[in-house]
């Protein structure tokens, strides 16, 4: 069977002590807690691995105990060209380990592994797991201001008795950013709203001079506590409408890779025509968003020109998504089973006429955007993501494949229709805003041919199973879609009631966000916002955790009265005590 | 009369001006494929900014409430130097009208915005006031060398005198220098008027706003029409030297005028709608000292007297 050759591996390095089968291609060892941070670095790089996600969770229900689960995706380490694992051999390992709520600790992996540093400061932020060792033991997710002993994805916390009291944003702690040592260097705050997205995200560069030396961020200034909202209270439908509201761009990415989970863990099959609809409408949100983000990367360069014809294209995407789904956004379709709604033959004859005005007029724009020499030299050699910083902080989607590495889930773990489907990976080097664009551009033409592919291999099927079923208690499943922005992950334990014990939604932009900081460092305080706009970034995806109390009481306060105040009078900052 | 003269040339371009603003946003929105706002946006933008109230922040002193006053006024200072409603019969007021004098109001306006973009104390708007200094140090050589070649071969700096002269053409392009000179005088004179790819005034992306980016309602409105009458000043002031074209009757040469710089401001559109903008340390330098090496090739020819 698949994986069986990683854990006979590991079970060379580290004492196992159960391992378990989620699915054909998901397994989970159980290790000894002090063993974590060698298993984890074994398989991550002596057995090229990436890191998928991690998830804590409260066990304490089912065990005794709080449990931690390291998902690495085994693809090979990809740093040349080739794949080390063949593509039958290609799976995900989870190492699991057990924490006892007496001690809450455990033995941090960063510093072997750094692309763990994100998940280990949420894990301390929402379970009080401290992670001995790790280097950067500052909040990430919660407030500064949030209670020390309240932890609120525990099952029993967030109890309305433990309601914090109210704390005007004055009184709200500063938050430390990292500095760099030296005389000179000037903090140069960009945030806390970005002002192209206009979303929140506070990101401190210090430069000397024009250059950036180094950076520092603080995001999560807009948490909507899904995932404690979906413990315990929808059902698996309902779960579908909550997920794609995690992201305005990839919300249909995020319903698939949710509602994948769950059927995973129950392993269900779906009809070949839903999953042909399912990877057509993913295909769409990657048209608009790359779409979007090529358009931003001219747009922030001051090259309106562009932006004005490129998102002129983008349009015709809209129209497509409103012919598949019947909505601009290709929301409200994904349920258990299936999809709600097929396509008639009118309309995928339409939708063939838009994807060729697509592609025609993609590649005008992009032509006339390369033949301007200007343009490029905004972007060659601008934020470069070094191959061994992307090795080291397992970024994803077009982030890692512009600096050369082939990572991709739809080629590393097909999923759905894509088992059919030819397509080429978009794979540039360079690591710089050019080579991500590149990328994006390639696999603008890439999507169109996928979504033809989907129209001719189409079966006539059904599009949705009967969705009775019956989950078991203590399943768990991971799913992942090749998200526009790389990768999403939804990692689902059920629950008794056809409920959910406990999801984790990572989104893409959660695991480019850490090695960002290599990208600023050395470029033109004038690049700043490119850099930052060529990740792609998605703050309302990454926000997508902690739960609503002070935080939505807070932003309550913003909005009603100090924001409008704010606004009329332009006096009194109401975002200046953040900063 | 002359005095009253001099008002009207002022007054009607700042009247003018915002019209060739929103011509100029019209053919940039179509080149754009979009419908684009009516050409009369910029007056109801500027409207609506008056009367909007003024508000500063704590860290600011009183430099950042006189800069909007500082700046309208050297710049409509500068925009009366030109000699447009008025010749070299005029008397006084053609003592004024001095290319000295154009220069070191041009030196001020520049002062003056860098100096309230630092007074804000936001770090965005003073990384913009260096840049919009650093740029003052690539363009004003240039302007002043084309501006040496004119001098030395008018033996004069009163505009109005230079003016006549190559009307008449008793001076211009039939010396090398001079025609020349002008190819790079125009070049500068585009930068000095702050638009892609040289802008670095307002709403920079990459800096999040630049020099202005505390200023707003009244404030910002003044300094709006200040940099318009700046931009039409700069445009005029190649426009006097190289192609003169004024008439008899000052009212006749007031309504040339403003037709040549609103002609030559809208076609700037050609220019600034492609292309994303420069950096300082990368596309500035190198496009600067191409006129730099322009404007020197005029100096050479001078002195070798052709």
């Amino acid at each position: 069977m698949k994986c069986d050759k990683f854990i006979e591996a590991l079970g060379t390095r580290v004492k196992i002590l159960e391992v378990t089968r989620q699915c054909d291609d998901q397994v989970t060892a159980l290790v000894e807690l002090n063993d974590l941070p060698e298993a984890v670095r074994f398989l991550y790089y002596d057995m090229g691995g990436y890191l998928t996600t991690m998830v804590p969770n409260d066990e304490r229900s089912i065990n005794k105990h709080y449990a931690l689960y390291y998902a690495l995706s085994m693809e090979g380490g990809k740093m040349f060209a080739g794949d080390e694992i063949a593509q039958d051999e290609k799976c995900f390992v989870t190492i699991k380990t057990l924490i006892s709520p007496d001690s809450l600790v455990f033995p941090s992996v960063t510093p072997l592994v750094p692309a763990c540093v994100w998940y280990e400061r949420e894990a301390y932020d929402m379970f009080g797991l401290v992670a001995e060792g790790l280097p950067d033991k500052r909040r990430l997710v919660l407030s500064d201001d949030w209670p020390d002993n309240l932890f609120p994805l525990r099952k029993d916390a967030m109890d309305y008795r433990y309601r914090p009291d109210m704390k005007d944003h004055y009184m709200e702690p500063e938050y430390e950013f990292l500095r760099p040592e030296g005389s000179g260097i000037i903090d140069v705050p960009l945030g806390p709203l970005h002002i192209t997205a206009d979303e929140p995200g506070h990101f401190r560069l210090f430069c000397d001079g024009d250059t950036i030396i180094d950076a520092d961020y603080r995001l999560f200034y807009q948490h909507r506590g899904m995932e404690k909202l979906a413990e315990n209270r929808m059902n698996y439908d309902q779960m579908g409408y909550l997920a794609e509201r995690v992201c305005g761009i990839c919300g249909y990415a995020h319903a698939i890779a949710c509602i994948e989970a769950a059927e995973k863990a129950i392993n269900l099959e779906i009809p070949a025509r839903a999953q042909a609809i399912r990877v057509i409408c993913s295909e769409i949100e990657r048209l608009h968003s790359h779409l979007l983000n090529i358009g931003l990367a001219c747009e922030v360069t001051g090259n309106y020109n562009a932006f004005m014809h490129i998102f002129r294209i983008r349009e015709y995407s809209m129209k497509l998504a409103e012919l598949v789904t019947g909505g601009r956004k290709t929301y409200g379709n994904v349920v258990m089973g299936g999809l709600r709604r097929d396509i008639t033959g009118v309309e995928i004859k339409e939708s063939l006429r838009i994807l060729q005005i697509i592609e025609t007029q993609v590649d005008e724009v992009w032509d006339a955007v390369m033949d301007d020499k200007r343009q490029m030299s905004r972007w060659k050699g601008v934020g470069i993501l070094d191959k061994q910083v992307a090795r080291d902080f397992s970024p994803v989607g077009p982030n890692i494949r512009g600096s050369g590495i082939k990572r991709d889930t739809r080629y590393d773990h097909p999923y759905d229709f894509f088992k059919q489907i030819q397509f080429d990976v978009a794979v540039v080097e360079g690591g710089d805003v050019f080579a991500r664009e590149m990328v994006r551009y390639m696999e603008l033409k890439s999507s169109v041919s996928i979504i033809r592919q989907c129209f001719e291999l189409m079966p006539q099927t059904a599009i949705i199973v009967d969705p009775t079923f019956h989950v078991k208690p203590e399943n768990y499943a991971l799913a992942y879609v090749e998200a526009p922005r790389g990768d999403n992950v939804h990692w689902i334990m059920q629950g008794s009631a056809q409920k959910v014990f406990r999801w984790r939604c990572r989104a893409a932009t959660y695991n480019n966000w850490p090695s960002l900081r290599f990208q600023f460092r050395g470029n033109n305080l004038a690049d700043a916002a490119l850099i930052v706009c060529s990740l792609d970034p998605c703050y309302s995806c990454t926000e997508r955790v902690t739960v609503v109390d002070i935080k939505s009481k807070k932003s309550k306060i913003l909005t009603n009265a100090d924001l409008k105040n704010f606004a009329r009078t332009q006096k009194d900052s109401p975002l200046k005590d953040l900063r | 009369m002359d005095f009253l003269y001099l008002l009207l040339q002022l007054i009607s371009a700042i009247l003018v001006a915002p019209l060739f603003d929103g011509i100029s946003r019209k053919l940039r929105a179509k080149f754009q494929s979009r419908v684009g706002p009516s050409i009369f946006q910029t007056y109801r933008d500027l409207l609506k900014l008056l009367k909007r109230g003024r508000t500063k922040s704590h860290s600011t002193s009183y430099i950042y409430q006189i800069a909007p006053y500082v700046l309208f006024v050297s710049a409509a200072a500068m925009f009366c130097a030109l000699p447009i409603a008025y010749d070299t019969h005029s008397g006084a007021i053609s003592q004024f009208s001095d290319i000295f004098v154009l220069l070191y109001l041009g030196a001020l306006f520049r002062f003056m915005f860098i100096v309230a973009g630092i007074d804000t104390a936001n770090p965005f708007a003073g990384v913009s006031a260096s840049r919009e200094g650093t740029l003052g140090f690539y363009t004003e050589e240039i302007a002043v060398i084309c501006l040496v070649v004119v001098m030395m071969g008018t033996g004069s700096t009163n505009l109005a005198y230079i003016t006549t002269l190559v009307q008449e053409g008793n001076y211009g392009y039939a010396f090398p220098s001079f025609s020349i000179a002008a190819t790079a005088f125009l070049w500068v004179m585009y930068v000095e008027t702050g638009r892609k790819p040289y802008d670095l005034a307002e709403a920079e992306q990459e800096l999040q706003e630049g020099v202005l980016g505390e200023y707003c309602g009244k404030d910002l409105a003044i300094i709006d029409v200040a940099i318009l009458l700046k931009q039409f000043t700069m445009l005029g002031f190649f426009l006097v030297i190289f192609i003169p074209w004024s008439f008899e009757n000052p009212i006749l040469s007031l309504i040339a005028f403003l037709a040549e710089v609103g002609f030559l401001y809208v076609m700037g559109v050609f220019i600034d709608n492609f292309g994303p903008r420069f950096t300082v340390n990368n596309g500035i330098k190198r496009t600067m000292l191409f006129a730099l090496s322009i404007s020197c090739a005029s100096l050479v020819l001078y002195i070798m007297g052709i």
